[in-house]
């Protein structure tokens, strides 16, 4: 992530202006827009239903002319053939055919690239196996649930291996798995130096993926950069530590309050998130080996995504855990934010030790005192499984 | 090339599973396959067989044409559902898109009438194995419709040194005297041709006259025969509905032997005499004299005069190829038309929705194939009064529509095949040449419409 390399999408002044029968100005879908998507970052379009979000991205695509401005897309204009071999799209619907199975789908699509027959076939196979269809894969995709075809349409834009990634509403219609999958999937590619752009109203995926964000609203921008700056809380501290005693606690208190003169604005037992409750159930149930016609868990990224991209620290990471035998993406979650987590929660520490600008007294205990920062909620959450680990051992013992 | 052939084997594999072409398939294999069986059982097995030609050729030609309409509907359903959008994403130039999906429509559209008509012809060979009315009904199936025959017309006589003698003599004798001053020669010439050239074609009773052909490239082996096929009208009183007559062909100047043919025919009909092809001299001329007596011994002669509309009611007919070739050179047209007219549906669909697209097509469809019919009618049509600017209107429109649409029935040989005719190669060459313009004109047309079209704007 060099910011002096070139950006990958930048626009100036974009608009487009929807005409009626008779030519006249319809709506206003984008107000002159100035988009900057930088290399390998996770870039997020955010904006409520009929913002401009789709638009935008279907002028980045070429399949919209813009009415005003600029589009470039790796330095090209968007309708450039060649740009369109870099980049993968996830469509906001899975607009797919009904009467072609999963593996006749990919087929096709792989043809568009000009894939020679075995790496092709090999590809096809691997995306099935990345998300959960291969048990499937013959059946029509009219047959399909949405969440299913959904990661159909997920597989199509990954199958030319895209440096660039474009993803339209990429959770919508999905069920928890789903979506935690395409996070899973989004932050793999982020990592193997992919660059993605992805437009939600789903405010907690963004969040949990993103690392710039522009808000769109009536097809103009409203606020742009990095979701940490934008939604970090520089006026709260926040310490997680093993459970405490009461005593423990009011000692803490008077102490914090003697030495800083600070209060503490709330305490308790940190709940667990029900995304990782609901994954911690399905496995179980998985482990019972229920039926199930739907999608299956699924199974790694594949390995040909990336594997030109140049390495980097966290690569290495990955690739420790890719070692060992199938990992499922729950596996792949636990340990990674356990190996980053280390740093990070040091990090808190340092940070939490650092002299801070007093806080406005608050009175409502119920707010909530988490600091909405990106890297460190995710450093948050592996501590609280980490705990939550320890107390299940300690229950189980 | 890879690209352009994933879209249309998408095509081909749309149109297979969502049963479109199945339908027709359907339709055709009920026409190729129930049609001889619903023909009547007492017409003779020739005429059935002209019968099953026609319908099956000409009922083939439709559905296909109908399918190549239907099957461009998979580019506007994409526009429509949305997979344009996953399509366009990728890297394929628009161009190639468009050229795959009519692709598609081609190699289906192809494979369907190459077996239409292998079905036809088999069917047209099975049909023929049944036991046939008489032996005039055999020679007629062998000769006159399962084959392909050249047609030669009788050598053009110039009538002009006639003319010019006849003048003469009319000037000497001072015919023209009381006009000599407004004569127009060149006019009473040309009166005087067109005298003798009808002269020539009437035949007073016990006249007999000579008719020349050229170029009669045949097998002149005395098993092969060669038709001499006329049409001819008798001026008789009482009226008479038969003529009498005798024909000799050959000629024995040039070493051939005389065939003398006796014969009784409805006038007004075409009529084949079947004459052994050594007739033809060997510089491959033919003569055939026709005499007005009635040949048949104790029948009384009747002073009938026989007269022919015009030459092109009298031609010699010999075989130059075989009934599969000719049946093969007539498909190759169909599939002509067929490749444009895919082309334009494609073209229509590039810009409208499919049920707009649909009656644009079948509207191009029409006009395409009534292009001589509605020709013929726009010049009977009435042009007194307020007729006469309907009709201005409706030429102006004729002219400018048919300046852009192709007259499909230039390329027609159904006609040809099933009276057994030579649908010729340089014929089909045309059709390839022309029709193949037209494809490439509309091609690039429909390329170019969808290079400007806002894929993911659905609102046409």
């Amino acid at each position: 992530m060099k910011p002096t390399e070139m950006p990958v999408v930048q626009t100036a002044g974009l608009t487009k202006v929807f005409k009626d029968f008779w030519r006249r100005d319809r709506v206003i879908a984008v107000d002159s827009l100035n988009l900057e998507v930088r290399r390998g970052e996770v870039f997020g379009l955010l904006g409520p239903n009929g913002s401009g979000k789709s638009t935008t991205i279907k002028m980045l695509l070429g399949l919209l002319y813009p009415t005003r401005g600029r589009i470039s897309v790796f330095g090209k204009p968007p309708t450039d053939v060649a740009v369109k071999a870099r980049i993968g799209f996830l469509p906001e619907e899975s607009f797919l055919y009904r009467f072609l199975n999963a593996r006749e789908t990919l087929d096709l699509y792989g043809r568009l690239f000009e894939q020679h027959t075995r790496q092709r076939r090999e590809r096809i196979e691997k995306l099935l196996d990345m998300v959960g269809l291969t048990a499937e894969a013959t059946r029509r995709i009219g047959e399909y649930s949405k969440g299913m075809a959904r990661r159909i349409g997920l597989a199509q834009a990954l199958i030319n291996d895209p440096e660039f990634l474009i993803l339209d509403e990429p959770t919508a219609g999905l069920d928890p798995i789903g979506i935690r999958q395409i996070k899973d999937v989004i932050r793999e590619l982020s990592r193997k130096g992919k660059t993605i752009l992805l437009s939600s109203h789903l405010l907690a995926d963004v969040e949990d993926v993103c690392d710039r964000i522009t808000i769109l609203y009536g097809g103009r921008e409203r606020s742009t950069g990095d979701i940490t700056d934008l939604l970090s809380r520089e006026d709260r501290t926040q310490f997680i530590t093993d459970k405490l005693t009461p005593e423990t606690v009011d000692t803490v208190r008077t102490l914090l309050h003697e030495s800083a003169g600070k209060n503490i604005l709330s305490v308790g037992a940190p709940s667990d998130r029900l995304e990782t409750y609901f994954m911690q159930t399905i496995e179980k149930a998985e482990k019972t080996n229920a039926r199930s016609s739907g999608a299956r868990r699924s199974g790694a990224l594949p390995d040909f995504l990336g594997a030109t991209a140049p390495p980097n620290v966290i690569e290495h990471l990955v690739s420790e855990a890719d070692r060992k035998p199938p990992p499922s993406t729950a596996e792949l979650l636990e340990i990674r934010p356990r190996q980053e987590a280390r740093s990070k929660s040091e990090a808190v520490i340092e940070h939490l030790t650092q002299p801070k600008p007093a806080p406005p007294e608050r009175t409502e205990a119920q707010t909530p005192v988490v600091p909405e920062k990106q890297d460190a909620s995710e450093a948050d959450r592996s501590i609280i499984d980490a705990l939550m680990q320890k107390k299940k051992d300690a229950d189980d013992g | 090339m890879g690209r352009i052939w994933a879209i249309a084997r998408q095509t081909i594999a749309e149109s297979l599973r969502m049963k479109i072409a199945l339908v027709f398939i359907a339709f055709i294999l009920v026409l190729v396959v129930g049609l001889p069986f619903a023909l009547r059982k007492e017409d003779s097995v020739s005429s059935a067989v002209q019968t099953f030609l026609s319908f099956s050729i000409g009922g083939v030609e439709f559905f296909l044409s109908l399918l190549a309409i239907f099957l461009s509907r998979s580019l506007s359903e994409e526009v429509a559902g949305g997979q344009i959008l996953t399509l366009m994403a990728k890297p394929i130039p628009r161009w190639q898109f468009v050229v795959g999906k009519w692709l598609g429509i081609v190699v289906l559209v192809g494979a369907l009438l190459g077996t239409s008509g292998a079905a036809i012809y088999g069917t047209a060979r099975w049909m023929a194995t049944r036991p046939p009315r008489d032996e005039f009904d055999q020679l007629r199936l062998r000769d006159e419709i399962l084959t392909a025959r050249h047609a030669v017309p009788i050598t053009p006589i110039d009538f002009s040194e006639t003319a010019e003698r006849l003048f003469n003599e009319r000037l000497e004798s001072g015919a023209y005297e009381d006009v000599i001053e407004k004569l127009d020669k060149k006019k009473e010439k040309a009166r005087l041709r067109k005298d003798a050239e009808q002269r020539y074609r009437t035949l007073f009773p016990l006249e007999s006259r000579v008719f020349d052909f050229e170029n009669v490239r045949c097998d002149r082996s005395p098993d092969r025969t060669i038709q001499l096929r006329y049409k001819a009208e008798v001026w008789a009183y009482p009226m008479d509905e038969v003529l009498r007559a005798e024909w000799f062909v050959g000629n024995p100047d040039l070493g051939t032997p005389l065939y003398q043919l006796q014969r009784r025919d409805v006038i007004n009909r075409y009529h084949s005499l079947f004459v052994p092809a050594n007739a033809v001299a060997p510089d491959r001329s033919l003569r055939a004299q026709l005499y007005n007596r009635n040949p048949f011994e104790g029948e009384p002669q009747y002073g009938n005069t026989i007269s022919f509309t015009s030459f092109g009611d009298i031609e010699v007919l010999f075989t130059v190829g075989t009934f599969g070739g000719n049946l093969a050179r007539q498909l190759t047209m169909v599939m002509c038309k067929l490749v444009l007219l895919a082309a334009f549906a494609v073209m229509t669909v590039c810009v409208f929705s499919f049920p707009v697209a649909c009656l644009v097509s079948f509207a191009f469809l029409a006009l395409a194939t009534m292009s001589g019919f509605l020709n013929d009618s726009l010049i009977h049509f009435e042009d007194e009064g307020v007729y006469w600017a309907f009709k201005k209107f409706a030429e102006l429109l004729y002219t400018v529509a048919f300046f852009v649409i192709p007259d499909f029935s230039k390329y027609d040989g159904t006609s040809m095949l099933v009276n057994g005719r030579n649908v010729t190669l340089r014929w089909v060459l045309t059709a390839i040449s022309n029709l193949g313009l037209g494809t490439i004109g509309i091609g690039l047309a429909a390329c170019l419409m969808f290079q400007r079209r806002e894929v993911a704007e659905t609102s046409f």
